[in-house]
């Protein structure tokens, strides 16, 4: 019986043993100076994607994709979409496509804004070797021969007020028509992708919403989707949480009008969502051995199985994922940020739901264990967009005069 | 003893001297002092516009839009601009395009990410987006401010314009 109880002991000791707490050791941030002689940085780089242990990809000024060496600072390489020609790229594409029911007029002043451009680099994804860029520019659609599209429109609360009050309205409207330019490593454009609409996705209600980030693998594109036939209040308004609705559709990059959907509402949590949570909230995808995962911001889960990685349940108060990476040994390296609400919001801040950034940290949690291991605090100065990775955490950083990269080395013990 | 009886009338002189200086100087308010700084005329409404030059696509041809629908107007125009760094300002001159940058008699340009965030600010607007406002110096009171992306009509802008005091 004594020995039994010995045995017993020993094993609850090994288990206990073997149940490990993911144990990172940060280092002290190194910084070197952006080289800004060919891309002049008007804000903070967004999408910031590990190319390898010394490069980075990052979108400057929503404009072009740029390469940085993070330990010279220097600008490797660039991507711009200046050369193309957008009106007889949109030719080619939308207007076969929608011939006869749509027109499209293309004027590259209005596709510009206030400076010369011609569209905008707003999302990138990279896997093996490729860049899939998401570029939309501006054009004017008339929906000639299109009715139910056009109904969309006259049927808008606003124009009908406008049409009241000024009789004949003459109706411009103007779409981001979208793409995905597909790119080699050596940023040499590879083939141009028209994103269509999908035939099913509309059926079911449905809206790709790619600016908010996607994912490819395997010749697939996996896509966050937004509910079309959802109305809100205003911002803040809760989402009207289905079990049946999706938060992934999947297209089919050889076969445009295959598609299919991951991730229920049910497998990943949107319930205390407001709409202004599901367009500020940081929707990640990372790929690892398992294949790939995604975080909408407070779960992270896998995208084949539905299996849930992370759960927010173990987030504290107000607390969001904006980056994360996944080692061999299961811990997952997150950094997370504290919202604070305001206790007196002004009109503005509630329209449009504005609340304060109160801390930024870097954390590290082991999935078999479920224990947080260890935490480093991050200034709140700094800006928002980081990356992850196996070894480090990459952001930019910028006084007065310039702009810096900066990053935290950290190892497991 | 001799500090106590000394004390009491002086504290009553400092309360009143306090209240005579709070009372005499007016408090302006930022844009005031701003305009102040400028040679503009302040008998009419004066337009003023914050311009982010990251802000969206459609807020930036809205911003061209409205500036061109009243590039005739007799008004005097503040343009605030968020850009601090020469390098920027540079890329941006060089590249602008639909918008003429130029200062005159009635029209001044500010490169200064400060000012844009002291005026977003005073407005309770604590987020950089461009905005269309109109200021009253008379009043000293911001008369209409309205984010780009949020006016869908011109008119209610040039009745309010138009406003005298």
């Amino acid at each position: 019986m004594k020995k039994l109880f010995y045995v017993t002991l020993v094993t609850c000791f090994l288990s206990a043993c073997a149940q490990k707490t993911s144990n990172y050791n940060f280092e002290s941030a190194s910084s070197v100076k952006i080289d800004e002689s060919k891309v002049v940085l008007t804000r903070f780089p967004s999408v910031l994607t590990e190319i390898d242990d010394s490069t980075i990809a990052a979108i400057n000024s929503l404009r072009k994709l740029s390469i940085y060496n993070i330990y010279s600072g220097k600008n490797i390489a660039n991507f711009t979409t200046e050369k193309i020609k957008f009106d007889s790229l949109i030719r080619e594409t939308f207007q076969k496509k929608y011939e006869g029911r749509r027109q499209y007029i293309y004027d590259e002043a209005t596709a510009g804004g206030l400076s010369e451009g011609n569209s905008q680099v707003l999302f990138f994804y990279y896997s093996d070797n490729t860049f899939y860029i998401y570029v939309n520019t501006l054009a004017q659609v008339n929906y000639i021969n299109d009715p139910a599209e056009l109904l969309k429109y006259s049927e808008n609360e606003k124009i009908k007020e406008l049409k009241k009050e000024s009789g004949d309205v003459n109706l411009q409207i103007m779409q981001y028509l979208e793409f995905v330019f597909v790119v080699d490593k050596n940023l040499r454009l590879q083939k141009i992708l028209p994103l269509y609409e999908k035939t099913q996705l509309k059926n079911d209600k449905y809206s790709p919403f790619y600016q908010k980030g996607f994912a490819v693998s395997n010749s697939k594109l996996f896509v966050p989707i937004q509910k079309d036939d959802q109305s809100f209040e205003k911002i803040t308004s809760q989402l009207k949480w289905e079990s049946n609705l999706n938060t992934l559709a999947v297209f089919d990059l050889k076969n445009d009008q295959k598609t299919d959907y991951r991730l229920g509402f049910k497998d990943i949590d949107f319930n205390d969502f407001s709409l202004h949570d599901y367009f500020s909230s940081a929707f990640v995808f990372r790929k690892n051995t398992n294949g790939l995962s995604f975080s909408n911001g407070k779960d992270i889960c896998e995208i084949e199985s539905g299996k849930k990685l992370f759960s927010k349940k173990q987030l504290r108060t107000n607390e969001w994922i904006q980056s994360y990476q996944m080692d061999d040994n299961q811990n997952l390296i997150l950094v997370t940020y504290t919202l604070d609400k305001n206790a007196n919001p002004t009109e503005f801040e509630k329209n449009y739901g504005l609340d304060s950034l109160s801390s930024i940290q870097l954390r590290t949690f082991n999935t078999q264990s479920m224990e947080w291991g260890n935490e480093k605090a991050l200034p709140t100065s700094i800006n928002l967009s980081m990356l992850v990775t196996h070894d480090k955490l990459i952001y930019f950083d910028k006084d007065e005069e310039n702009y810096y990269l900066k990053f935290i080395p950290y190892h497991e013990n | 003893m001799r500090i106590k009886s000394l004390t009491l009338p002086f504290c009553p002189l400092l309360f009143f001297l306090s209240c005579s200086s709070s009372g005499g100087s007016e408090k302006h308010s930022y844009l005031h002092s701003l305009v102040d700084s400028l040679s503009l005329n302040k008998s009419k409404n004066i337009v003023l516009y914050t311009i982010n030059p990251n802000d969206c696509l459609s807020c930036l041809n809205g911003f061209k839009i409205v500036n061109n629908d009243f590039s005739n107007i007799t008004n005097a125009r503040i343009y605030v601009i968020a850009v601090d760094r020469e390098v920027e300002k540079r890329e941006w001159l060089k590249t602008i395009k639909g918008v003429n940058l130029e200062n005159n008699a009635d029209k001044k340009i500010l490169w200064s990410k400060n000012i844009f965030q002291e005026i977003n600010r005073s407005l309770h607007k604590n987020l950089p987006l461009s905005l269309v406002c109109v200021y009253n110096y008379k009043l000293d009171s911001v008369i209409y401010s309205k984010s780009i992306r949020e006016i869908s009509d011109e008119r209610e802008f040039r009745a309010v314009l138009g406003k005298k005091f």
